[in-house]
């Protein structure tokens, strides 16, 4: 617990006096005795007499402590006492029979430094009052003030003289004055914050102390459920908690990416196509579905938000909690089956001086190294296997449409066959075709250094009946493509106001705007003709004189240049014209408005209504304008050439504009009474009963305008979309045009209920429950909904007396069971039809059978069983829990292939189950705790096993060995829920490097038989294609007002599939170089003989799903290194500012270890074509100032 | 006092949270979760079914016109292709690939329709309509068993071995599903229970639809006629397809004038033929398109400079005569119900029966409009064997790439005087095709034999 202790500038700082302030139990024995005290008040008549008891005692020398068990146990009193002033007993020499209470007592404390007193069952131990009194002192009065560490004043912070009733509380600018006696005991506390006490000295100086918000230690953790907000030490589920300074670490416009490797169980899954993609792919403790929604629920301020996660500005957010298990996370019902991340937004304080915080920064990083792929052959070597298939007649279908795009080596060679260019000519052609390398025209021309600018500006504060904070955010995206950028304002406020006593009025905002801009040609680009994906090395995207270069696309360039004499429009496809021309703009609007009220009565319960109304509306516009290559391409298709030499435009000369407009709207309401009581100061109370409301829908419309100007605004309106138009080069089709009207609504009416009761402070038992209806599976599924329920027991056992381990004063075991749900609105109870406005052939409207019905439709169900253990060493020197789960998905949704004679290859319903277990480890150590040098550790081990337990059919071997990855399920029953499986491979023959795999277990290369024959029995199971073992090491270390902090996370125990040359053609890959080229090679090399053409394409089939090419994806990765200085002005003065800090941080620093041999980053989909490059390393700079 | 006070606060606030909305709960829960669901409960639902061209107008099955002799592909393109087309080219005893399911679509499809039709034909009992939407009530249940038939009728020259009235009764067909219940099993009924319920359901379909429909999607007594006209044929059973083809033709008869077509234009239809009585297009195999290749042979036999055919039909390639597919919306191979089949199918029973004036006048009255005006020289036959030859080959000519020739194939093998041997170059292989060889019915796919245990089609 480091406790910033500012003196004035000519004292010393003053160093945090008296006993360790971070003994945990000596804390909670505070906490109790402040308890303790009031219940004095309450209850100051009752006599002690009146429960008094005859006691026996007999003991010599005995410690106090020991003694003081013996009287709990035959009186049933219950002791209140400080364990380090115990320290200072005398050991006890007693011999008493029938005594009572009082008696014994007195004898008991006879020539000790103790004092007692009796509250009704409880004996509380304090020191002796009167050993104050025996050294008399003169009064000093001590002044000060009190702030939290950014130097904001508290006001209204509690200064006490420790063991007496005086104290005093903070005004106007944080300031105190109080009258004390030299050595007693300042307790400095305020709500939220760790108290800080501060022994008087002669000569105690005018104090400033900064309190720590009170979230270090783990029994002051607040966890939010979105509900309630719960001391984490009451809990009973598993929470995971991050704090406002570990959220600020990372440097990134988004929040969610903040939590990547600082919280246990929390996998962000990079190796999957939207991983890959940067979009969110979070699992928290494994996967709990096989086909639902697989990404947790996230909450902000106690409503779920569906939105972009874009939109949220992270530095508006306060502190975020993870709940993991059923007890968690079981309030939030049908929706919490894949764990709930709740954000808390910051609020202002009552009583609190205006404070203004801005923040700064910029994170510039390098182009993505393109040189990475290893889908990549040197241009000779690629025009050399085009030499060979061409002469092998590989072309010739293609060359014979004369339109079928060709690469510029075929076309050559294609003229010296026909002969109208020389043998000569050709090879200088391609020699020199040879030495261009599309890798660096592409670095050069299509990427470029991304720019992230963010900044935050925002205000806080408060008086006595209301408080604000107001934020406005500023975010700039430049992406490493060219021409592709986002920019992102926010504008997020929150009034509360406290009209009366007990009343609570809260006002919310959060406005945001998004605006994307893609204008990179890469997406295009990269779906170039089927020959040519990727692109042939050799492609040039600048001309020798400067001008973008063309690239064969949907059509020869031959065909292209020649078909229109003329009268077409220029139908090259040149991507960095395309660059100057495309306009693709996505704007956002979000508008989050929310109201609550809360009020309590009869001191117990409070009343809290609060409602929420979320607007958000996306506009995405694609125009083309008349240089694009969609708007050229798509007129020169539709345009109809006349037998006497004239044109008709079927689609009109001009831009296109393609738009969809999508918005989103979202009430909810919630009405909820909660009750908190404690009797006897042993049995607590707090329960939460409620129902909640609320309704989510969804719209979209899109329309194609043509003949499109985006200056004017103008269209042409007379086009034809019904006539089936000739095409050119050959086909027909209709005019693509994208009118369409869409909305979904999702209605739920929940009732929820969560009590916990505590007794003598160390048992805990929990129990919550919630029933949800919706509108998505129809009325019969709900009249038969069961509530989804959790209960817990929570023990903390180093409250028990028996428990004497000094070293470690916290030890917590806890245990809960319960169900989360998941919900799938793809399925629905009654067979629904689907209205279609474009029948195929006459484009009238017609109807599609959505679904067959299912009356046996249900909630998916999770039940997990969560065992955790806490502890706290002394001085925290370590902490940390141990955590184990086993869960089990029930009723998950799963497809079984049905006969097609059913009209049906799949159903989809309740059919699989599924079951895992986990266990993770927290340790946080403090290495060195020196007075200017600290060094602290935090390190996370979460371990996860998911299997499919229950999946009705078998699909075929390739059904198996084809489709699964870490991107797509395929169940099969007692397999990892991402397996991945592969064919047998048996090395490669002596005489001609072919590939060898198993054919009733003997070495074969009958291709076709060795995948048909290739069962589920016998195929090869490589193991998970998701990471089991994972986890991160963080390492912090700070010497005076320089901390420097680096991550370090790791993802082991997991398989990935390479990319590899396909044997057969053009698929470029750097394995070609490892093949085998004469016998002897297939003891060095996996990699087959090529074979060109391939009679069949099994051979290469086999190869590429083969274990040869399944590598290991372990790997441990430097992620981010994160360093900052502080600046105070306490400790300098002429500092503009009441707290300045520097930072900088680098992200994606580099792969220190990596299980695969080739180099490869297994934390990227290798299914994806985009982005099959490592994320670029980042750096970035900020500063963030206090006023 | 105050106290009281508060507990009913309380109390009523609790109450409320669990009596909140109880009346409106079934109201809000019953919202549509998406604006274009719907529960089928109107005779306009259950039309909009029967109306899904891309479901009842499409992905007929094309192997069998895969396996025709109308066409061939060279060894580059073969190679190109994939396992299953090629396969299919040259008569593999196994065709499918281990890829699950994705080749099925040729017998998947067709119990798509089955499905649809089953689902119309199941709730239509179920819904009130008024007497003034008898008419579309008829229609609906009409089209639903009209293309319920189309499908069996489709998958039976494709997965069933060739009509025989010698073993038709233990011939394996092809299952009859005849309810949308996905739990039901499925077996394999025979060829002549097949043929029965096709021919049962389209009589009663006559009964019920309108003479035309109101456009060539939509099935109508002249479709219906044109169809059991083409079926009877099938089924040797030349007096009933000649009563059938009159029949149709009564009802609409026109035919297309080439002369009114323009060969630059690509289609040449925009939606429609005007010939066409039933709309219908195959499956997209690729071996059947732009790369096909018309049988040398046969293209030889359209050696009158003035039929318009050879431009309308056909894309001279650089020298590779390709079929231009023109007829086609959405580039598939058109195999609709047309004017110009039934046409054939009543000359060529008329030759069969010896009536060799009509056969002739029917044939010349169809060719005539191929012709560059005033040119055609009207066919004449000089016995009714020589009748029957010239209609078949004109049948054959007429009929290119509309799937219709498998069919023809099918039952002309068992007249001797017709058999052929089909046979296929690749790479040097040559591989034949005899007459009534057990591979004229084509295996059914393996998700199908697996899941259901069906028995295969012995190859």
């Amino acid at each position: 617990m480091n406790f910033q202790v500012l003196g004035k500038r000519t004292h010393p700082p003053v160093k945090p006096a008296g006993e360790p302030a971070y003994n945990l139990k000596e804390k909670i024995i505070l906490t109790m005795k402040l308890t303790a005290i009031i219940i004095t008040v309450a209850f100051l008549q009752v006599s002690a007499a009146a429960f008094s008891q005859k006691i026996s005692l007999s003991e010599k020398n005995a410690p106090l402590d020991k003694v003081l068990k013996q009287i709990k146990r035959q009186s049933g009193y219950f002791f209140l006492y400080n364990t380090e002033l115990l320290q200072n007993a005398k050991p006890v020499t007693i011999n008493i029979k029938d005594a009572s209470i009082d008696e014994v007592m007195k004898r008991c404390l006879d020539g000790q430094p103790f004092d007692y007193e009796i509250q009704q069952k409880t004996i509380l131990i304090k020191p002796k009052a009167a050993l104050r009194q025996d050294k008399p002192q003169a009064p000093v009065t001590i002044s000060g003030k009190v702030t939290d560490t950014a130097g904001t004043p508290l006001i209204g912070a509690t200064i006490a003289i420790k063991g007496t009733t005086k104290a005093t509380i903070t005004g106007e600018n944080g300031e105190f004055t109080i009258d004390a006696q030299l050595g007693d005991i300042l307790t400095i506390s305020y709500i939220g914050y760790i108290p800080f006490e501060q022994k008087v000295n002669s000569g105690t100086p005018y104090l400033t102390i900064a309190l720590r918000p009170g979230v270090k230690g783990l029994n002051e953790v607040l966890i939010s459920t979105g509900y309630q907000t719960l001391p984490l030490e009451r809990a009973n589920g598993s929470f995971a908690q991050v704090d406002n300074q570990l959220l600020n670490r990372r440097v990134s416009t988004d929040i969610l990416s903040r939590l990547e490797g600082v919280v246990p169980d929390l996998l962000f899954n990079r190796n999957t196509i939207n991983g890959t993609a940067g979009q969110v792919d979070i699992s928290i403790r494994g996967q709990n579905t096989l086909f639902a929604n697989s990404q947790p629920l996230i909450v902000i301020d106690g409503f779920p938000y569906d939105g972009d996660m874009n939109n949220i500005n992270p530095n508006d957010i306060e502190s975020i909690s993870i709940l993991k298990d059923a007890s968690a996370a079981s309030i939030w019902g049908v929706r919490s089956g894949n764990g709930v991340i709740v954000l808390t937004t910051k609020k202002g304080r009552r009583n609190q001086a205006l404070a203004i915080e801005f923040n700064a920064n910029a994170t510039l990083g390098n182009k993505p190294d393109l040189f990475y792929s290893k889908n990549y052959i040197s241009s000779p070597d690629y025009i050399a296997i085009e030499q060979t298939l061409f002469n092998k007649g590989y072309y010739d279908s293609d060359l014979q449409t004369g339109y079928t795009p060709v690469s510029p080596a075929v076309a050559l060679m294609a003229g010296q066959r026909a002969g109208t260019i020389s043998a000569a000519d050709l090879a200088s052609q391609l020699n020199a075709l040879g030495k261009n390398d599309i890798r660096k025209d592409e670095t050069n021309y299509l990427y470029r250094q991304s720019l992230n600018q963010q900044y935050n500006l925002n205000l806080r504060g408060g008086g006595d009946k209301s408080d604000y904070f107001v934020s406005l955010g500023d975010d700039k995206d430049n992406s490493f493509y060219d021409g592709n950028g986002n920019s992102r304002y926010t504008l997020n406020t929150r009034i509360n106001f406290y009209p009366v006593k007990n009343l609570e009025i809260s006002l919310g905002e959060n406005y945001i705007e998004n605006h994307t801009k893609n204008s990179s040609p890469l997406t295009e680009y990269g779906d170039l003709a089927y020959n040519y994906n990727p692109i042939y090395p050799y492609a040039t995207l600048k001309n020798p004189n400067g001008s973008a270069a063309a690239i064969a696309k949907d059509n020869a360039i031959s065909y292209t240049d020649t078909i229109g004499h003329g009268k077409l429009l220029d139908w090259n496809y040149r991507p960095l014209d395309e660059l100057k021309s495309l306009d693709d703009e996505i704007n956002v609007l979000d508008n989050r408005f929310d109201f609550g009220a809360g009020y309590k009565l009869l001191q117990d319960f409070r009343i809290d209504l609060k409602y929420q109304y979320d607007h958000s509306s996306t506009d995405q516009s694609s125009y083309y304008n008349t240089n694009t290559y969609y708007a050229r391409n798509l007129i020169n298709e539709f345009t109809t050439l006349n037998p006497d030499g004239t044109v008709t435009n079927n689609v009109p000369i001009g831009g296109i504009l393609n738009q969809a407009d999508q918005a989103y709207t979202a009430q909810d309401g919630r009405a909820q009474l909660g009750f908190d009581h404690t009797w006897d100061a042993r049995h607590q109370v707090t329960a939460i009963i409620g129902s909640e409301i609320s309704s989510t829908s969804t719209s979209v419309d899109q329309f194609t305008a043509y003949g499109y100007d985006k200056s004017t605004g103008a269209s042409e309106s007379e086009i034809d979309y019904t006539t089936n138009f000739g095409q050119l080069p050959r086909g027909s089709g209709k005019i693509p045009n994208s009118l369409g009207f869409g909305g979904t609504t999702a209605n739920f009416l929940s009732y929820f209920s969560n009590a916990a009761y505590t007794y003598q402070g160390r048992y805990t038992a929990s129990l919550s429950g919630r029933i949800d209806k919706s509108n998505l599976f129809g009325v019969t599924t709900n009249q038969k909904s069961v509530p989804l329920y959790s209960f817990g027991a929570g023990w903390e056992i180093n409250k028990e007396d028996f428990y004497h381990f000094n070293w470690l004063p916290y030890l917590k075991l806890r245990a809960t069971y319960g169900y989360n749900g998941n919900l799938n609105n793809t399925a629905t109870a009654v067979t629904t039809i689907r209205q279609q406005s474009n029948n195929y052939i006459t484009g009238d409207a017609y109807n599609v059978i959505a679904n067959p019905g299912n009356p046996e439709l249900r909630w998916e169900r999770d039940r997990m069983i969560n065992f955790g253990l806490d502890y706290a060493a002394k001085n925290q020197v370590l902490s940390g829990s141990l955590e184990v789960y086993y869960k089990k998905g029930i009723d998950l949704f799963g497809n079984s292939p049905l006969a097609p004679t059913t009209g049906y290859t799949t159903f989809f319903g309740n059919t699989a189950d599924t079951r895992g277990n986990g266990i993770d480890i927290t340790i946080n150590s403090r290495n060195i705790s020196g007075k200017s040098f600290r060094w602290s550790t935090n390190f996370i081990l979460s371990h996860v096993a998911d299997i499919v337990a229950k999946y009705d059919v078998t699909a075929t071997s390739s059904h198996y060995i084809f489709f699964s990855s870490a991107s797509s399920i395929v169940p099969l029953t007692g397999k990892p829920i991402y397996g991945l499986y592969s064919y047998n491979f048996g090395g490669l023959t002596h005489d001609t490097g072919d590939p060898q795999g198993y054919l009733n277990g003997k070495l074969s290369t009958d291709y076709a038989n060795i995948l048909s024959n290739t069962t589920v029995n016998n195929m090869k199971f490589d193991g998970s294609s998701r990471p089991t073992t994972f986890g991160s090491l963080r390492n912090n270390f700070s010497y005076k007002a320089l901390t420097l902090s680096i991550n370090i996370l790791y993802k082991l125990n997991y398989y990935f599939r390479k990319s590899t040359y396909t044997t057969s053609g053009l698929g470029e890959n750097q394995d070609y170089y490892a093949r085998w080229q004469k016998p002897g090679d297939e003891l060095k090399t996996n990699v087959p003989s090529v074979e060109y053409p391939p009679y069949t394409t099994d051979r290469e089939t086999f190869y590429d799903n083969s274990t040869a090419v399944v590598d290991k994806g372990d790997h441990i990765r430097l992620q981010d290194i994160n360093i900052s200085y502080d600046f105070d002005r306490s400790s300098n003065k002429k500092l503009p500012f009441r707290h300045l800090q520097i930072y900088g941080y680098v992200n994606n620093v580099v792969i220190l270890w990596r299980a695969n041999h080739d180099g490869l980053d297994p934390d990227l989909s290798t299914n994806s074509t985009l982005a099959a490059y490592p994320l670029p390393r980042t750096f970035s700079l900020g500063i963030k100032a206090n006023l | 006092m105050k106290r009281i006070f508060q507990r009913i606060i309380i109390l009523v606030f609790a109450g409320s949270i669990f009596l909140s909305s109880c009346k409106k709960e079934n109201g809000f829960l019953d919202q549509k979760p998406n604006i274009e669901l719907a529960v089928p409960s109107t005779l306009a639902d259950l039309q909009g079914l029967v109306h899904n061209q891309g479901v009842m107008n499409s992905d007929y099955p094309a192997l069998g016109e895969c396996s025709t002799d109308d066409f061939f592909v060279t060894s580059s393109t073969w190679n190109n292709d994939g396992y299953y087309d090629r396969n299919a080219y040259i008569w593999a005893k196994a065709i499918f690939d281990i890829n699950p399911g994705i080749n099925d679509a040729d017998w998947s499809d067709s119990y798509v329709q089955v499905y649809y039709a089953n689902v119309v034909l199941e709730d239509l009992p179920k819904i009130s309509y008024s007497a003034s939407q008898q008419d579309l009530y008829n229609q609906v249940k009409g089209s639903a068993l009209f293309f319920r038939s189309m499908a069996f009728y489709n998958l039976v020259q494709t997965f069933a071995l060739p009509y025989d009235p010698m073993t038709s009764k233990t011939d394996l067909g092809i299952p009859l599903r005849l309810t949308s219940d996905i739990n039901a099993k499925s077996t394999r009924a025979t060829v002549q229970q097949c043929y029965d319920q096709i021919l049962n359901d389209l009589q009663t379909a006559l009964a019920l639809l309108p003479d035309k429909g109101a456009d060539a999607s939509a099935p109508s007594k002249a479709a219906t006629y044109g169809l059991l006209s083409r079926i009877d044929l099938v089924l040797g059973n030349y007096p009933e397809s000649l009563k059938n083809a009159n029949n149709c033709l009564a009802i609409y008869n026109t035919l297309q004038d080439f002369n009114q077509l323009n060969s630059y234009a690509f289609p040449v239809y925009p939606d429609f033929s005007p010939e066409e009585l039933l709309h219908g297009s195959l499956t997209g195999v690729a071996m059947v398109g732009f790369h096909s290749n018309i049988d040398s042979t046969l293209y030889k036999t359209y050696n009158d400079p003035n039929d318009l055919r050879l431009a309308i039909f056909f894309y001279n390639n650089n020298g590779q005569i390709e079929f231009n597919s023109q007829f086609g919306t959405h580039n598939t191979i058109t195999s609709s119900v047309s004017t110009n089949e039934v046409y054939l199918n009543k000359a060529e029973c008329e030759a069969r029966a010896g009536d060799v004036q009509s056969a002739m006048t029917d044939l010349n009255t169809l060719l005539k409009t191929r012709w560059v005006t005033g040119t055609f020289k009207p066919y004449i036959a000089v016995s009714a064997d020589n009748a029957l030859n010239i209609i078949l080959l004109e049948r054959r000519k007429e009929l290119v790439f509309t799937g219709i020739r498998w069919t023809d194939l099918r039952r002309l093998n068992k007249d001797p005087r017709f058999a052929v041997t089909l046979t296929r170059n690749i790479n040097g292989n040559t591989y034949t095709l005899p007459p009534n060889d057990p591979r004229y019915a084509l295996p059914i796919p393996d998700n199908e034999i697996q899941l259901s245990g069906l028995p295969q089609n012995n190859r």
